[in-house]
């Protein structure tokens, strides 16, 4: 096959199967059409109808355009499976950001795409505005954008398929998640919606109930119930009120909350083990092993600096508002009990910092969170435990060194070497990140507090996140949460396959 | 979805140690604050 007839093929793939994705994302725009019927709401419904038809036409077309690479049966490579997955969240983010643009709550459209980039990725930092007087339609629309994108779109699309298609597994890792719970991706795909969907209910009815207690009437009870618990099962963190999760004056509904997004934060792999009859696994996994031992140590460390700093004045605040917020943090949820110019007036350097380190670990890999992930931290450490153990042992003697994250794995190097480079690529980031922030001229603990939040996707924020910040930070945030979210390997192949692409048509063009 | 022993005691297993999570994080803000 000819290059130029090879390099048709994969555009034609990589448009096909994008086309495939925003049609089925989009068709999803009825749901809130509903939800606006079902409430009156006629001008969030026409916003919902001009978006799905645009979303549609685009889908439609994408699909038109890739249809004879697909009618050839051309396989589907590893770098279109990256491809796929990195530009559909672009395609998307874009589409979805429509209903907010027309909805008048944000400022440009921008902005529109900041809170998109920021559902899909489950961040939770908003720019839209006056949040309480949002429409029910919209409402529904936000927190389902952070819902499917905490288990992700190329999954929710692979679930939706009648029969399994060739290459579902390269796209399903370039959406960052590598773990099969059974053998076919199409069946790990189910699994994952299953488990979601089970906890769903049983989370929004908890919830609901709770709300009906503290006084909320039935229907808004419910709907409340149902985003907050869409928002913290996908550690997303949006709710719908400008207050977060203040607003329900309640410690039972943060404790509740708070149960939701630590079981969110942990690998769908866990889950499903554990629903398989593996209960030991939750002790055994290094996955568990590092959340729980980093979470307590943050625990105890911000409690300790903050017991220093008699901030709260007894130990029900100090859980309520130290113990939810570093979980909520950790887990990457976002959430907030406290306003947001709180943690740089009350908690101290002691504390920012220890928020800012349990924001860029994060939760689990293979979960809705975000961060560098437990298990990168756990096997850096193990093969730091490793190196030194080679040290101490006679050099004739072979040990194999072992992790258990579901079954036994070998501590190789390469795994070692590659989970370094991710952590490494955060923390470069993070830098940079913060480097932006103190050139607008935020403290740099706001700097440092505002960015691990935007590049673990957490979403608290220290009010640096309004609509008034520069523009060039709205776009390094909004690129940042997509890095973090596909853990950047996806989004280097899509910017290696582009540049490569561009070199060889320039070289061509100088050739002739 | 099949609903079968081992899913709902999985479930029940899980929201149990995530309480208990939650409730050893309470006691340690008891310590540490009274």
């Amino acid at each position: 096959m000819s290059k130029l007839k090879r390099k048709t093929y994969s555009i034609g793939l990589i448009s096909y199967y994008i086309g495939y994705i925003v049609l089925l994302v989009a068709s999803l725009m009825i749901i809130p059409i509903i939800t606006s019927i079902l409430f009156l709401e006629w001008n969030p419904m026409l916003d919902f109808i001009i978006s799905g038809a645009i979303s549609l036409i685009i889908g439609v077309l994408l699909i038109m355009i890739g249809m004879s690479a697909k009618e050839s049966k051309s396989n589907v490579q590893w770098k279109h499976g990256f491809a796929i997955a990195a530009l559909s969240w672009i395609v998307l983010t874009v589409l979805c950001a429509i209903p907010y643009r027309l909805s008048g709550h944000t400022f440009s459209f921008l902005d529109a795409c900041f809170d998109v980039m920021s559902g899909f990725t489950t961040t939770g930092l908003v720019l839209t505005q006056d949040l309480d007087h949002l429409s029910n339609g919209l409402n529904m629309w936000r927190h389902m954008l952070t819902f499917i994108g905490g288990q992700g779109m190329v999954v929710l699309v692979l679930t939706l398929l009648a029969k399994q298609i060739g290459g579902a597994y390269k796209m399903y890792v370039g959406e960052g998640k590598d773990i099969e719970l059974v053998p076919n991706v199409k069946g790990t795909a189910r699994h994952i919606w299953e488990i979601s969907i089970v906890y769903l209910i049983i989370g929004t009815m908890a919830l609901w109930i709770i709300g009906m207690l503290i006084g909320l009437n039935p229907i808004s009870a419910f709907l409340h119930a149902l985003y907050i618990f869409e928002s913290s099962w996908s550690t997303g963190g949006f709710a719908p009120n400008t207050q977060n999760i203040m607003y329900y004056h309640s410690v039972l509904y943060e404790t509740v909350a708070m149960a939701i997004f630590i079981l969110g934060s942990l690998n769908f792999g866990l889950h499903y083990a554990i629903w398989q009859g593996k209960r030991k696994e939750i002790v055994k996994n290094i996955e568990t092993q590092s959340f729980f031992a980093t979470s307590f140590v943050a625990c105890i460390l911000a409690l300790a600096g903050l017991a220093k700093l008699n901030v709260y004045p007894d130990a029900i605040a100090g859980f309520r508002r130290i113990i939810f917020n570093v979980l909520s943090a950790h887990t990457t949820t976002g959430f907030g009990n406290i306003y947001a110019r709180q943690f740089a007036l009350e908690w101290g350097d002691f504390g920012i910092l220890i928020m800012v380190i349990v924001m860029l670990i994060g939760g689990s890999a293979c979960s809705t969170a975000g961060g560098f992930k437990g298990l990168r931290v756990g096997i850096v450490f193990k093969g730091l435990i490793m190196d030194v153990k080679k040290l101490l042992s006679s050099e004739r003697s072979m040990k194999v060194y072992k992790y258990h994250h579901i079954k036994d794995r070998i501590l190789e190097d390469t795994l070692i070497k590659s989970s370094a480079i991710i952590i490494c690529c955060y923390l470069v980031t993070f830098t940079i990140g913060t480097l932006l922030g103190t050139f607008y001229g935020y403290p740099i603990s706001s700097a440092a507090f505002e960015y691990a939040s935007v590049a673990g996707n957490v979403g608290l924020t220290i009010g640096v996140t309004i609509p008034s910040m520069p523009a060039a930070m709205k776009i390094f945030y909004i690129i940042s949460m997509y890095l973090g979210r596909l853990e950047f390997l996806s989004v280097f192949a899509l910017i290696g396959y582009i540049f490569g692409g561009v070199r060889k048509t320039c070289i061509n063009i100088l050739k002739h | 979805m099949e609903i079968s022993k081992n899913k709902i005691m999985g479930i029940v297993f899980e929201l149990i140690a995530a309480t208990l999570y939650i409730g050893l994080l309470f006691v340690a803000a008891v310590m540490i604050m009274r």
